[in-house]
């Protein structure tokens, strides 16, 4: 068989001849591209796989050898960016990596296994003892082995190794209530839903409230695989997103699964959120470790100073969060969606409108939802039966106190 | 399918063992650092780095740590919550930033870590040991276990000759882990959480020698008479140090055979034995040494025992390489050790004291 000489391109570096090619495998020409034929091509001469998997093949060539050519290449692909094998239909296996998918006939597996590990640089030691001598290799495998792949970005990388995360935590008073009453689905989300969510968002959004301090909190937005019942056991949670509200200084104060129609958005993002954000910095969620849920208590409500809000559940239901108004978010049951809770948002603007009109104690929940309701009927915004299906329990039980927010009515009144 | 990193991770158990035997102080003091949600993964590799130079049995591995010539691909709890392939391809990057820089001799080591309060406190079971299986698989698509899975770097060398040439060498791929401190595999430890380490001794090896022969004149003379391909052999004594430093610690988990009566290969004197080895290093072979576990195999079921105690009952009896030594050039080129060694600023690295 005549030895291969290949032509050299204009600037030094070689590449393939289609009809050196033809002539250096001689009957074995012309087969279709495959895998088992790449193996053979390999076995036959690993210097001409490595010049057609990194630099091609030059014309004239036949359309097998350029198909031969691309499929070196795909393999090339592949093999640098890892691969997974599984079975396939029909008597195959198929091969996947992030790019690219090939298949290969069953009784060819080991020999392809073994092939794409040999052009990997990855094997299973056969000797004993360290490698101190090692092999010589030529300047076509170094460049398949080593040269650059198409796609990466040094920016990228450097960032990747070299930024500080965004640290968000809790508040001491938001944790304590989280602890104290709250659902145990609730503190569970918080556990598991939300680091995922901040670690790994879908979409962040910028601008929580359209005044007011939150008008520079951020959302993180996410689709998590699972939400988590009271007993911490995983459920789907189907057409729904996980929202992690975070104010300007890095406190998280809130969490939610809202409906999403695009995985990993809230519906209605658009009329929520002043801005979404294309750039943002890696975060992560620290300080939850001592949180645990306690006995649920449909007796309190919590403020969060963080957050201008009030949080209430009657009932530990799984539920998620609909937005009615820009003060009031109701929580309705995931299975049946009656409304098991609600949010009050704006409780400092509430505070100061309520303070002078009222005798009642302006702490007391049903007092900030009729308050609610009625600044809301003004702006024709109200929703009259979700008000009603919420102050309804309320009368006549002995009232709501809402922790917190006592302490705080001098910060809030100004 | 299998289960991804994250699911495994759920799987784990804290370690009441470990509740009764805190982590030795050196590693407390880098897990503070690594554990430090603020600090960017560069900061982390730093203090892994730092922890190295010191407390690494391996006297290559320490020396490599000392000049920086380890790459290190260091993974958080962000990168799981992003998802296996993110992880498969942030290891591909920093790998393939490895091989390059290691082509020029730039750097040598390679050390995949995943930092992670609750897998460092993990109690070794199945489930860590799937863990490890699946970050091999990211890594090198493949995760067998109880044999040794490799990797492959890549030097420019001279040749024979002076002909400028590429060699490539088999690197072992080995398992650390948290775990391991204060237990049976006590060498095996690693501050901060899990991780796979890649260092060939022969890439080092033969990168040094070459750096001195271009260097020292001297040197160059004395190696002109040598193949190439021998002048790595001067690590074999530094090896063969490595586990006499190693066997003196807290928890050994090796240790050097002695000689016997084993007679030197044939045209090789006595004399010429002695002054490759050294006077501390002849009563020992040169060819095996002992083992409580396979040092070649990377994932060892034996490693997920939770078990303080080792498994074994007897030790093994392990190769240092595959190298063969059969002439007085071999063994003159083992006797070099010492001086790439002093030239280097490498004596004495490393002390049995610091060591816990």
């Amino acid at each position: 068989m005549a030895s291969l000489k290949s032509s050299r391109r204009a600037h030094g570096g070689l590449r393939m001849n289609g009809v050196e090619l033809v002539e250096k495998l001689g009957p074995l020409a012309a087969k279709p591209a495959s895998l088992k034929r790449l193996v053979e091509i390999y076995n036959e001469d690993p210097k001409i796989f490595f010049e057609l998997a990194t630099h091609g093949i030059s014309e004239p060539a036949p359309q097998w050898a350029k198909s031969i050519s691309e499929l070196a290449q795909v393999v090339r692909t592949i093999v640098r960016e890892g691969f997974d094998i599984t079975p396939s239909k029909h008597g195959k296996i198929k091969i996947k990596s992030r790019t690219y998918s090939q298949t290969a006939n069953k009784q060819d597996e080991s020999a392809v296994i073994e092939f794409l590990h040999t052009l990997n640089g990855t094997a299973i030691g056969d000797r004993k003892g360290k490698d101190y001598e090692g092999r010589q290799i030529s300047e076509a495998e170094i460049e398949f082995k080593f040269g650059e792949l198409s796609g990466d970005t040094d920016e990228e990388l450097y960032q990747w190794l070299n930024s500080a995360p965004v640290v968000l935590k809790l508040d001491d008073e938001d944790r304590n209530a989280v602890s104290n009453g709250m659902p145990a689905y609730v503190v569970y989300g918080l556990l598991y839903s939300a680091p995922n969510v901040v670690h790994s968002p879908t979409a962040v959004f910028k601008g929580l409230r359209h005044e007011g301090k939150l008008s520079n909190g951020i959302a993180y937005c996410g689709a998590p695989e699972f939400g988590y019942d009271n007993n911490g056991k995983k459920r789907a949670m189907a057409n729904m997103c996980f929202v992690v509200y975070v104010d300007s200084e890095g406190y998280v104060f809130d969490w939610d699964w809202v409906k999403s129609s695009t995985p990993g958005y809230p519906s209605d993002w658009k009329e929520r959120f002043s801005q979404k954000l294309d750039q943002y910095p890696e975060a992560t969620l620290t300080g939850l470790s001592n949180i645990k849920p306690s006995r649920f208590s449909p007796e309190s409500a919590w403020f969060s100073q963080r957050g201008d809000c009030v949080f209430w559940y009657k009932s530990d239901s799984p539920a998620h969060a609909v937005r009615i108004n820009d003060e009031l978010t109701v929580f309705k049951d995931v299975e049946n969606s009656s409304i098991v809770g609600c949010k009050l948002k704006n409780v400092s603007l509430m505070m100061r409108d309520l303070a002078n009109e009222l005798e009642e104690s302006p702490y007391d929940l049903k007092v900030l939802i009729a308050g609610s309701l009625f600044r809301q009927t003004v702006r024709g915004t109200a929703s009259w039966q979700t008000y009603k299906s919420l102050l309804g329990p309320l009368f006549g039980n002995g009232g709501v106190s809402i922790q917190n927010l006592e302490r705080t009515e001098s910060d809030l009144v100004s | 399918m299998a289960q991804s990193l994250n699911g495994l991770i759920e799987n784990l158990k804290p370690d009441p063992w470990r509740k009764a035997n805190p982590f030795s102080a050196d590693i407390e003091q880098c897990n503070r650092i690594l554990f430090d949600p603020a600090l960017s993964r560069a900061e982390k590799a730093l203090a892994l780095n730092s922890w190295l130079q010191d407390k690494q049995p391996c006297l290559f591995g320490r020396y490599a740590a000392k000049q920086n010539w380890i790459t290190y691909c260091v993974l958080n709890e962000v990168d799981l919550d992003k998802g296996d392939e993110h992880v498969r391809d942030m290891i591909r990057r920093r790998r393939e930033q490895w091989k390059r820089d290691a082509l020029s001799g730039k750097t040598h080591g390679f050390i995949i870590a995943i930092i992670s309060e609750q897998i460092a406190y993990a109690q070794p079971s199945n489930d860590l040991l799937e863990l490890c299986r699946r970050l091999s698989h990211l890594y090198l698509s493949r995760s067998e276990i109880n044999t040794p899975l490799l990797d492959e770097v890549a030097l420019r060398v001279n040749g024979d000759q002076n002909r400028p040439e590429a060699r490539a060498w088999k690197v072992g791929v080995n398992w650390f882990g948290a775990q391991a401190d204060k237990r049976w595999w006590h060498d095996h430890r690693i501050p901060g959480g899990v991780g796979l380490s890649m260092n060939s001794v022969g890439h080092m090896a033969r990168r040094l020698a070459e750096d001195l022969i271009s260097k020292d004149t001297d040197f160059a003379h004395v190696t002109s008479s040598l193949e190439r391909r021998q002048l790595v052999s001067w690590a074999i004594p530094v090896a063969m140090r490595t586990i006499l430093t190693a066997s003196k610690g807290a928890i050994p988990g090796t240790r050097l055979m002695e000689r016997g009566g084993t007679p030197p290969p044939e045209g090789v004197t006595e004399e010429d034995r002695q002054r490759a080895l050294g006077q501390a290093l002849c009563p020992y072979s040169e060819d095996e040494y002992f083992g409580w576990y396979d040092t070649d195999a990377t994932i060892l079921p034996e490693y997920f025992d939770p078990s303080d105690k080792c498994p074994r009952i007897n030790e093994l009896r392990l190769p240092f390489t595959y190298l063969h030594r059969q002439s007085d050039r071999d063994y003159m080129s083992m006797g070099l050790g010492t001086t790439v060694e002093e030239s280097l600023g490498m004596t004495g690295f490393g002390s049995v004291e610091s060591l816990e």
